[in-house]
């Protein structure tokens, strides 16, 4: 008897749990994030300054590449592109390790929200409309 | 004990079963997702769970 | 011209130089003589366009100049002393979108149809709007002079950048004292540049010819060639950048490249590198004496040759290899090329690649003489394994950004073999490559395996199967794993610090129960059947064993005297978990996960 009701209670906070999170512990995903969280100390600055956005896309874009000192310029760019392409990983992988990658784009979207919810005051993003603002 | 400890795994079992059917799921799971993408996010921009923010000033009211 | 206090005031309706026109000149002179058609103006300001209708006023900043005009002599002599660049935006309006900054000063001579030009820029700085191209602070100085006949201006030009930098995406410049002179014609139809020499100082030199069809704006042919390059320096500079975020690649050495293209594409190319070194990505490949001959061409046949004399593949030395590559157009091939591997070989056969439509195929085919594992793993920093490790290849094709391996990869190892099927690299020289694969091992023999790593020691053979295997970026993503006993006759032992090992990784507690009983007298067991199996599904390892027990699986089951059956309890072990549990094994220092 009260192992059945251990049984159910168990059942119940399993499912529970299973409407309450997403799986994103894949090693793929822990990968991309890794060298996403490495890659955000370089990126950090130009968010700050404004070279960079977080656009409604889920992506980061290069709105102002003349706020880059020259000698980064260059380097800068190829991380937002590498950023971009780890990105997309990312938001596909997520949907694949929860068996429905037909979610991509949901989560695509449901990411571009949550970045730009979360950027620091002072960093640029794209509204709804498409227009950049400063948080 | 053994035997509690025992049940306890069939019941784990049978939940991630359970849960396997769960995620199976043509409704997008919106606040799911955005409490992935949160969690992502903060290790991704090193975001340590901020104390809550102070209470905004009590506000007089002017008349 | 009107005579006004303070100075007089000169307008010109329109200049025309070469095919450009500038309307509405304003020169007001402080001195200013005329005599007999000779006109000179000194400590003049020199306006240019319709002041209040430019942006600002910027574009009509005064400029300090000296003029002289001789009608009888057809010559116009200009000096400018520290002129706003910002001000020439008037006379050449593309140039606004540039913002253009810093001062231009020296001469301008024109005499008949014959121009001169010295003039010296600094702080010279400028961006378009996309922040593609941009410079700073740049300090450089212009000379040249032109002259037209019968509508075709020739020319010759020098430039020499003293300082500041530049951006031009995605290559990053300082300027160090490099230097361009440069000569050809222009006329309505063409630009022609018959003879260009930059001077890069510590890289080289570069010499090159152009010719540009200006009624399409399309290049009609282009030749460059270097002198004996400094590859370090030229690499880091010219080459890097283009690469994005990739592994540093550091040539030591040098290199000379000549290449011709036209209308239609490139039409040849020579390459002569000669590098003592080369380094990429801070040592995890390293080549010694690096030497390659390449003499392309679009159209003909030609052999290319690269050699080195070894060096290392992360922690693996590789020998001398030679690789003859026959070329004819964008066609590419070798028959044999052996790479000495430890004490191996890497055979390479049958390569053919070729480019279509701007797509590359390519194919090969290999194999991998015995390489003795003792060494291998010793220099992998792995604990030592017995045996030899060799493989073959039957047939690699590159198509479509998909590595395919047709038939199967089989590597002989542990006295058995393990081939990989239908195995395919997706977009394997990407940041993520896919890889998917079924393996399957037979007749391990555990001896050899077990003895390696501190595991304990089982005797016996096992067979594995891997189905489904899925990498991203070379990390197990999802694959259905079971290793079970060969079936055959042979010994079977497990010793007591196996069994605890194999618990562990079951995270139950059958070692522990071993503590406490009496079979702790007993160094080894007798078996009957291993048999364990992992479905790796988003991140988790799905246990499983030989077979279902009361709240667990079976993963030995016993046999012989004494005999001792194992069981796992975990159901779902985390692949990371997993993965540092054997690691801890491997390491030597596990304990059974009592949980």
């Amino acid at each position: 008897m009260r192992s059945a009701f251990a049984f159910l209670l168990l059942a119940f906070s399993a499912l529970v749990m299973a409407q309450g999170n997403l799986e994103v512990n894949t090693p793929a995903i822990s990968q991309v994030k890794s060298a996403m969280t490495s890659r955000h100390a370089q990126l950090a600055p130009h968010y700050a300054s404004g070279a960079l956005g977080l656009a409604r896309d889920a992506t980061v874009q290069v709105r102002d590449a003349n706020a880059i000192p020259l000698a980064q310029r260059g380097a800068v760019q190829s991380a937002v592109a590498a950023e971009n392409s780890d990105r997309a990983t990312l938001y596909r992988e997520i949907a694949k390790a929860n068996g429905n990658p037909a979610w991509e784009a949901d989560i695509r979207a449901t990411f571009a929200q949550r970045w730009i919810d979360k950027a620091q005051p002072g960093w640029w993003v794209q509204n709804a409309q498409g227009a950049w603002v400063k948080k | 004990m053994k035997h509690s400890h025992v049940s306890a795994l069939a019941a784990m079992s049978a939940a991630s079963l359970l849960s396997a059917c769960v995620t199976i799921n043509i409704y997008f799971p919106a606040a799911a997702a955005e409490k992935a993408a949160d969690k992502i996010i903060d290790e991704v921009w090193q975001l340590q769970k901020k104390a809550e923010p102070a209470a905004p000033p009590a506000s007089k009211e002017t008349k | 011209m009107q005579p006004r206090a303070g100075g007089t005031v000169l307008t010109i309706g329109l200049l025309r130089v070469a095919d450009r026109q500038f309307s509405d000149l304003r020169l007001k002179c402080r001195e200013f003589k005329w005599n007999d058609g000779d006109l000179r103006c000194a400590g003049g300001t020199l306006k240019v366009g319709t002041p209040g209708v430019l942006p600002a006023g910027r574009a009509g900043d005064a400029a300090a100049v000296d003029f002289h005009y001789a009608a009888k002599r057809k010559l116009l002599e200009l000096t400018l002393r520290d002129v706003p660049l910002a001000s020439l935006v008037g006379a050449v309006p593309e140039l606004a979108a540039w913002q253009p900054r810093g001062t231009v000063s020296g001469s301008l001579r024109l005499v008949g149809s014959h121009a001169e030009f010295d003039l010296v820029a600094s702080g010279l700085a400028f961006a378009n709007a996309e922040g593609s191209r941009a410079a700073e602070g740049v300090a450089l100085r212009l000379t040249g002079s032109a002259s037209e006949a019968s509508g075709a201006w020739a020319w010759q030009v020098s430039v020499d950048w003293q300082g500041g930098e530049a951006f031009i995406q995605p290559w990053y410049l300082k300027g160090t004292g490099q230097t361009l002179v440069a000569s050809g014609t222009v006329d309505v139809d063409e630009l022609r540049i018959d003879k260009a020499r930059f001077e890069l100082p510590g890289i080289g030199t570069l010499d090159g010819r152009l010719r540009l069809d200006r009624r399409n704006g399309q290049l009609a042919a282009l030749e460059v060639a270097s002198d004996r390059w400094n590859a370090g320096p030229a690499f880091e500079q010219w080459v890097q950048p283009l690469l994005g975020e990739t592994p540093r690649v550091r040539p030591l050495g040098t290199a000379r490249f000549a290449f011709a293209l036209d209308a239609a594409g490139p039409r040849s190319l020579d390459l002569d590198l000669d590098l003592s070194a080369l380094d990429v990505g801070e040592g995890r490949l390293a080549l010694a004496d690096l030497r390659a001959t390449v003499p392309w061409r679009s159209e003909g046949a030609g052999e290319a040759r690269i050699t080195s004399s070894g060096g290392h593949a992360g922690d693996l030395p590789l020998g001398a290899f030679a690789v003859p590559l026959a070329m004819e157009g964008w066609r590419f091939g070798f028959d044999r090329v052996e790479l000495p591997v430890l004490d191996g070989r890497l055979l390479f056969e049958n390569f053919a690649a070729r480019r279509e439509d701007g797509q590359w195929h390519w194919q090969l085919a290999g194999a991998l003489y015995p390489l003795s594992m003792p060494l291998l793993t010793e220099r992998l920093g792995l604990p030592r394994m017995e045996g030899l490790l060799s493989a073959t290849i039957p047939r690699i094709q590159y198509e479509g950004g998909v590595l395919t391996l047709d038939g199967a990869l089989v590597v002989s190892v542990f006295d058995g073999y393990l081939s990989a099927a239908g195995l395919k690299v997706i977009d394997p020289f990407g940041r993520a490559p896919r890889l998917v694969a079924d393996i399957d091992a037979r007749h391990l023999d555990l001896a050899m395996l077990t003895n390696t790593y501190s595991f304990g020691s089982i005797t016996g053979y096992i067979d594995a199967e891997v189905r489904g295997l899925e990498m991203l970026g070379w990390q197990p993503q999802a694959f259905a794993a079971r290793i079970e006993t060969s079936p055959g006759d042979f010994g079977k032992r497990i010793s007591q610090r196996a069994v605890q090992n194999i618990s562990s990784l079951g995270g139950a507690g059958a070692g522990a129960a071993i503590q406490r009983s009496f079979l702790r007298f007993f160094e080894t067991f007798g078996y009957d059947r291993i048999g364990l199996s992992c479905r790796l599904v988003g991140g988790v390892c799905e246990m499983g064993g030989l077979a279902e027990t009361d709240g667990g699986y079976l993963m030995v089951k016993g046999g012989g005297l004494p005999a001792l059956n194992v069981m796992g309890y975990n159901r779902r072990v985390g692949w990371d978990e997993l993965v540092s549990r054997l690691r801890a094994i491997a390491a030597g220092n596990s304990r059974p996960v009592i949980e």
